[in-house]
Order: C-alpha cells, then structure tokens, then sequence
C-alpha cells in the first residue's frame, strides 16, 4: 500500500476489549454514517458472550453475512471451553478469507473495501471475514472495440472481475499482478499487470517508480493515471493506450508490455505504447494474412486522408491549379462559382460544423439523435450547398475526411488537432509548407518516447524483424519474435516446420 | 559533450545517401553534363574515387581518436591554437556549404514551381525546421533520413520507370569523346561536391559502431552516385545533352516528361516535395555539422542557442550571391578548388601529422 492511503495517514491505535466501546468509537470514526450496519449477537458458547458484527450496505453480500457468520456462530459452535475464544470462533467459521488484526487501520480499511468486522466482547481482537459482493455489471460486449471475429467478452467495472477475465487468457504462473491502492480520498486500487521473464523488468520499475509518484486525491478513472505517468503531457499523440478486452490486453502483455488495471473502470492502460499500436487491431491476426494487410494498408491511407485531405485540397486550389486535371479543375472551378469564402476558411468552418455534430451526436439520447443526423445531412449539407455557401467538392471533402478519421480511432483527437495545423501549412505556403509541417511532426514523432521506446519504433529506428507486422501482417509462424527494445526475452517461439498432408 | 545520442549503421547510411542524392539534383547535372556531355558517367566515378580517398582518410583519423569529432582532434593533433583554426575552417565550410544548398533549394523553388512567393519565406521556414531538428539532436536526424532516404529512392525510381519510354540511347553517343585531362578537371566540381560528405568525421564520432563506419559511409556514397548516374544517363538519354545544358534545372525538366495515360501527369511538384525533403535533410545536416563545430571550439555544454545563431548566420551567407548564374559560374571556377582544399589536403595533412606525431588514442 502507498504512503499516500489514508488509513495510513492516521493512526488510530487499538483496539479496546468492552465491545461497548469499540462500538462508540467506531460510530465515530465513520461520523455516524448511516450505511454502516452494527448487529450485535450472542454466540451460541457457555459463556454467552457478546458480539458486533460492522459491515456497510450494499457492499457485502448478505447471504454470506447469514449463511457463513451468523448462521454458524449463533447456532451451530456450542463448544464447550472457550479458552481460545478466536481460535474457535475461526476454525468454525465456513469462509474463504479471514484474518485477526487488533488495529483499528486495519478494521477500518476491510470494513471500507467490503469485508465484514466481528468484534467480540471482552477481546481486543477483531476478525475481518471476506463478505465482498455488490452489484455490478456483468461481463458484455464493449462498445469501443466491436469485432466481427474474436471473443466479445470486455472488462467491467469491478477489478476483481477483470483480472479474473485476463488470468483466464494467460493461464501462466509468471503472469503477476502488483498492487497498490492511490487518491488521498479516494484509496482506489491499482493492479500492474505483467508477465515476468517477458516484460523489460526497467520497464516495470520505471512504470512503479511513475505510479508511486503519483500525488492526487481521487481516481475516477483509469485516464486520471495516464495524465500522470505519460512521458510527454503536452503531446498531442497519446503515448499509454487503453483497452477494454482481454484478448487485447493479453496480447500486449505477451509482446512484454504491462497493463495498469484500474477499480471502477473498463478501461485497462497498457504501456509501452507506440504509434503502430494504434494501426494495429485485433482481428488483423484473427483472420488470415492477405486481407489483413490490405486493410491495414487502407488504415495508413485512411490516416493520412484524414489528416492531409483538406490541406492538399487547399494547397491545390489556392497555389497549384495546374497540377488538377483539366476536366477535374473545371468542375472544380464551376462548384466554387459564386462561394463567397475562400476554401482554407471553407474547410475550418465546416470541419467545425462536423465536430459539433459528432458531439452533439455522442451525448444526444438516442431518438433524438436522429433528428440532429437529419438536421446534419439535409440541412447543413444540401441546403448550404444549394443556397451557394459552400461548394459540393467541399462537403465531399469535409465528409471524406471526417470518416476516415473514425478508421484509427485512437488516434481521433491528435488527428483532428492535425489537419488544422496542416490547413494552416498549406493556407500559407502550398504543398511546401504542407511538406515542412510533415517533416515537423515527423521530427516530433522521432524525439516522442513511450517509457524509454521511441515512439516510431520499429519503423525508426528502423528494425526489420518488428516492420513484419506494421505495414504488411505477416503470416503468425513468421512473428515468431516479440518486439526488440520491449523486452529483453525476444524468441516468441522457434520456427518449426509447416505441417502438410 | 553537446551530443548524447548514438546513430546505427544505417542511419549513418541513409544520411550520406540523402547528403549526396538530394543536394545534386539541382545545378550540378547542367554544369556538368554540359562540360562532359556523354562522358558524365566517367566524370561521376572520377568523383566518387575522389569521394573514396577523403572517406578512407577520416575514416583512419576516426579509428586513432574515437569518439572524437574532427572538431576534437584537430586540437589534439595540432595544439591548441592551430587546431582551433583548422576546427573553425572546418566549421565555416559547413556554414558555406549550408547556404549554399539553401539558397540553391530557394532559387529552384522560386524559379519553378512558386514564383509569386517571396524567397526569403521559404528560406526562413526551412531554418525554423532544421534548428528544430537539430535541438532535438542527431538521433532525431537519424531517424527521419531512414524514413526520407527510402521515400527518395522510390522516388527517383518512379520517375525513371515512367520515363522509360521516351529513352533514345543513341543520344547516349558517343563515349570517350574527351581527354582523360579534361575527364578529371570535370569531375573536380561533383568531386568536390560529394566531399561535403566530411562531415562523416563527425557522425563517426557518434556511431555506434565506429568499426562499421566506412561500410556505412561507402554504401551510402556510392548509392548515391550510382543512382545519380543512372539518372543523369536517362535524362541525357531522354534529353540529349544539348536539351540538358540549355535547361536551368535538366533533371526538373526530365521529371516533367511524364505522361502515363491521362492520368498521371503533372507530378513533377510531387517529386518537387520528395527532393525538398531530402534536401532538407542535407542542408539539416550542413546546419547541424556547423553548429556542433562551433559549439566544441567554444566548449559549450550545449548548443541549443548556436543552433539559432547559426541558421541566422546561414540566411545572411545566402544572400551573398547575388542571382542564380553569379553562384553558378562560382560553382564551376572558384568552389572545386576551395572545397578540395579544404577537404583533400586540410584532411590528408591531418592524417599525416598524427601519424608522424604517433598520435593514437585507441587502446
């Protein structure tokens, strides 16, 4: 546990021996909130002595509450010397977690994550009893990630569940989870995930040293985390990646890359994460090579659409009219007749139009959403078209572009902020200025690192063996070699020979 | 030391290969090919031998000091003062040459295919750029002439294969039309021209395999030739050689030979850009060699700063012409015999001193 844990912080001392006033002190210490459940009982022993039974509501499962304590310490113990009263009381107890503690940190932090407090008159021990179980929601498919082939399971909320959900991928003594728990406020659990003997063990401490450092109060969720551990925070390109299945998550784990669970959340971080990564998808190895290539090709090409479309489309109309054919350039020339603005201030205006529609999409409850499609379509296409604001190359253009930015959808926000920059690039100097800003980023990307590996990795520095799945997948008995630079064990397995009839 | 990073074998490869390919796509093929005519292949291997000496030299300056830029051990070899100032010649080459490939980049954009946009805005970006790569170091360098240097050759590729069909290799006639004495005075210019690749004497410094670095640096060189050749040889081929020495930029006029269908044509601004990219990173690497040299001789811990001061320094320098044929005719008459120098026999007295001086760092 960090030093940051609240419990810690405090130091609450021991425990009192009259249940009385364990009672009082505990009301207390949770200022009397009113989920905290006290039952007192009578154990079914000679002496009849007095016990306290503290959990929260809603965290605990109650079945378990009456089945395994109640149910057999008020019933079922009947022993006769209790010399020992809490060697008896555990070895009666039918439960799969307990654990004696005399602090009250202790008591409190069990009571706090789920498990239920028994306190026992005349003793200052307590035992903390495993009860956890809330309501939550089951495994399903996630909504992010959707494929045609491969499993449909996804994360949940709970962490427990998701660890379970990778544990069941990776059935491997050497995959490890470390625990730590963050947020002043908040103590919420964070488990690093990694495969020992594969993952770079520099890199696992790096990314414990990053995590320990970390000082906030809360963690809602798993991007609290990343904003905190990136190597570049002003980057526009997200250098952790997330994910919220399994399949994936154990994937990367297996190249020696390490996944940071977060409680509360679907959203598991994996780091290393370098700009491949974000061109690369599941189902490219689910399905045989050939078309999985070419689709990949097409993401690269849908990539640089999305980012270069509007400023070549500028940079041609403005500076370079003679490289359009003619017939083209004369249909151009026709759609833009009469259209007040010139085209750079066309395409920011109506990229900005779709981002509002595509946000106002998102959070519009579904029916409704409807009607802002219509409103998108028919009026802010057609209509501007038709009433001469803008021309139809440009709505085409801007249509383009904006799908074909969904196409590498982790990388949606860099390229949005992208295609700005190179409008302005070419709004000013032409297919040159374009060029420069190309090679500015270019340069931005080659200086960018993800915990120690260059962001362009494998491309550049360039490595043969890792260019084998970045713009061509190669056949699975070819990528026989985990990622060089990652991990330090490289041989995935050795090349056997292909098994023919 | 200014420089932390470490660049790979090929790396330093794709460097080189840029440094030469991308800076003689310009002038150099009008001058030469109007002074050699059909013999510009002879001219062009003269050149690359040229290339080969220089590169063999360093290459043993480089194996006595490790991990020492030229800058470095000229001190060691000559003592402080004179050291000081070959390391400074050194240094102002490098400063001459980068204006010069970036007013030779400025004129050819402003002359073909943006003439409405004032010079000195191309110029300005460029600088802005290049300080920027180099602040961020020569591994970043590194990195982005792996990814150009292959762009350049698919490109240059591509344009040699759509004009395959309008070759005539009769134009290719006739060979030896010339003395060897006048073979050689030719290929001082592309012999000085491919020398500016000295600047090996500091990326050695910074491979990370020394031992490899004259297979590095002469692949990178003779790619870069042999490419440049073959091209040269189409274009006579495509243009005659009379075409050619008539045309300010041939290979530009080459490139705009293509018609494939009726779709592809045009493209010569497409090739325009990849050229621009690959030049950028020769002048990037003049820019960074000049201001690493000024930053040793001065022992600075870094040269973030320099690196500004330099590309102010190399904008004023570019100004020093005053048009396109007053840097041309310096080309032909002045530049060969100044560059040699400095190259050839700077580097070769180098050799020589440490030799007899039985100055041998490595262990």
């Amino acid at each position: 546990m960090s030093k940051n844990s609240p419990h810690h912080a405090s130091n609450l001392g021991l425990l009192a021996t009259s249940v009385q006033a364990n009672r009082e002190l505990l009301k207390k210490i949770f200022n009397n909130s009113a989920d905290i459940v006290f039952r007192y009982f009578t154990l079914s022993i000679s002496s009849y002595p007095q016990a306290l039974l503290i959990f929260i509501e809603g965290l605990v499962n109650t079945e378990t509450i009456n089945k395994s304590i109640l149910d057999p310490l008020m019933f079922k113990i009947n022993n006769k010397t209790a010399t020992n009263l809490i060697d008896v009381i555990k070895s009666s107890l039918p439960n799969n977690k307990i654990k004696p503690t005399n602090l009250f940190d202790e008591l409190i932090t069990g009571i706090l994550s789920g498990d239920s407090a028994l306190i026992i008159d005349g003793f200052s021990t307590g035992i903390l009893i495993d009860t956890k179980g809330w309501e939550a929601r089951g495994v399903q498919e996630p909504q992010t990630e959707s494929v045609v082939r491969g499993p449909r399971e996804g994360f949940t909320e709970s962490i427990g569940v998701n660890t379970a959900l990778l544990r069941r991928k990776i059935k491997n003594k050497n995959l490890c989870f470390e625990a730590l728990s963050l947020g002043t406020q908040t103590d919420t659990t964070i488990y690093m995930a990694y495969l020992i003997g594969i993952a770079n063990e520099k890199i696992v401490q790096e990314v414990k040293n990053r995590l320990q450092r970390i000082n906030i109060d809360s963690i809602l969720e798993s991007g609290y985390i990343e904003q905190y551990i990136e190597d570049e925070p002003a980057s526009i390109f997200p250098t952790i990646g997330n994910t919220e299945k399994p399949d994936i998550l154990a994937g990367k784990l297996l190249e020696g890359r390490i996944g940071i669970f977060v409680d509360g959340t679907p959203f598991v971080l994996t780091v290393p994460y370098l700009l491949v990564e974000a061109f690369q998808n599941s189902e490219d190895y689910y399905s045989r090579p050939f078309y999985a290539s070419v689709i990949r090709g097409l993401r690269y090409l849908a990539f640089l659409i999305s980012i270069l479309l509007p400023s070549v489309y500028v940079a041609l109309g403005n500076f370079h009219q003679e490289m359009i054919p003619t017939s083209l350039l004369i249909s151009m020339a026709a759609s833009r007749e009469g259209i007040p603005f010139p085209p750079y201030v066309e395409v920011v205006v109506m990229g900005m139009i779709f981002e509002i529609l595509r946000e106002a999409g998102v959070r519009l409850p579904r029916p409704v959403g409807q009607a802002v499609s219509i409103v998108g379509a028919l009026v802010l296409g057609q209509a501007a078209v038709d009433a001469g604001i803008v021309s139809d190359i440009m709505v085409i253009i801007v249509a383009l572009t904006a799908i074909a930015g969904f196409v590498v959808a982790p990388l949606a926000d860099a390229v949005s902020l992208l295609r700005l920059f190179f409008i302005v690039c070419s709004g000013t100097l032409g297919l040159f200025g374009t060029l420069m800003g190309i090679i500015f980023v270019y340069i931005y990307l080659a200086k960018l690192r993800s915990f120690g590996i260059p962001y362009l990795f494998p491309v550049s520095p360039g490595n043969l063996e890792g260019l084998k799945d970045v713009f061509i997948r190669f056949p699975l008995p070819f990528l026989n070699k985990r990622p060089i630079l990652i991990t330090k064990n490289q041989t995935k397995f050795f090349k056997n020979r292909r098994l023919r009839k | 030391m200014p420089e932390q990073g470490k660049i790979s074998s090929r790396q330093f490869f794709f460097l080189i290969f840029c440094l030469i390919l991308a800076n003689s796509l310009y002038n150099l093929p009008t001058i030469s090919i109007s002074a050699a005519e059909t013999d510009i292949w002879i001219v062009m291997l003269i050149a690359l031998a040229i290339d080969i000496v220089v590169a063999v030299i360093l290459y043993t300056l480089g194996l006595r000091f490790p991990n020492q830029t030229i800058f470095e051990y000229s001190k060691v070899i000559l003592g402080k003062y004179l050291g000081s100032l070959f390391a400074i010649i050194f240094a102002l080459f490098f400063l001459f040459m980068a204006s010069i490939v970036l007013r030779t980049i400025g004129d050819f954009l402003t002359t073909t295919v943006m003439p409405e946009t004032p010079m000195v805005a191309f110029l300005i970006i460029f600088l802005l750029v290049s300080g920027y790569a180099i602040n961020s170091g020569l591994e970043v360098l590194g990195r982005l002439s792996e990814f150009v240097g292959p762009v350049l050759i698919g490109a240059i590729a591509f344009v040699m294969l759509l004009n395959l069909k309008s070759v005539d290799l009769n134009k290719l006639l006739p060979v030896f039309e010339h003395t060897p004495m006048q073979l050689f005075k030719h290929s001082l210019l592309p012999g000085s021209w491919f020398g500016v690749c000295i600047v090996m004497s500091i990326f050695m410094a910074f491979h990370n395999k020394p031992k490899e670095t004259l297979k590095a640096k002469l692949g990178g060189v003779v790619a870069g030739v042999v490419i440049l050749t073959l091209l040269f040889l189409q274009t006579i081929a495509t243009l005659g050689t009379g075409v050619c020495s008539r045309q300010m930029y041939a290979i530009y006029r080459f490139t705009q030979m293509i018609h494939v269908g009726e779709i592809i044509e045009r493209i010569e601004y497409l090739e325009v850009l990849v050229w621009i990219a690959g030049g950028f990173i020769s002048f990037a690497i003049l820019h960074y060699a000049t201001t690493l040299g000024i930053a040793q001789v001065l022992k600075l811990k870094s040269y973030q700063y320099i690196a500004w001061v330099v590309g102010i320094m190399i904008l004023f320098l570019s100004y020093l012409f005053n048009n396109i044929s007053e840097r041309l005719s310096f080309l032909q008459d002045g530049f060969p015999y100044l560059a040699l120098t400095i190259e050839g026999f700077l580097t070769s007295l180098l050799l020589l001193i440490s030799m007899i001086r039985h100055l041998n760092l490595k262990q």
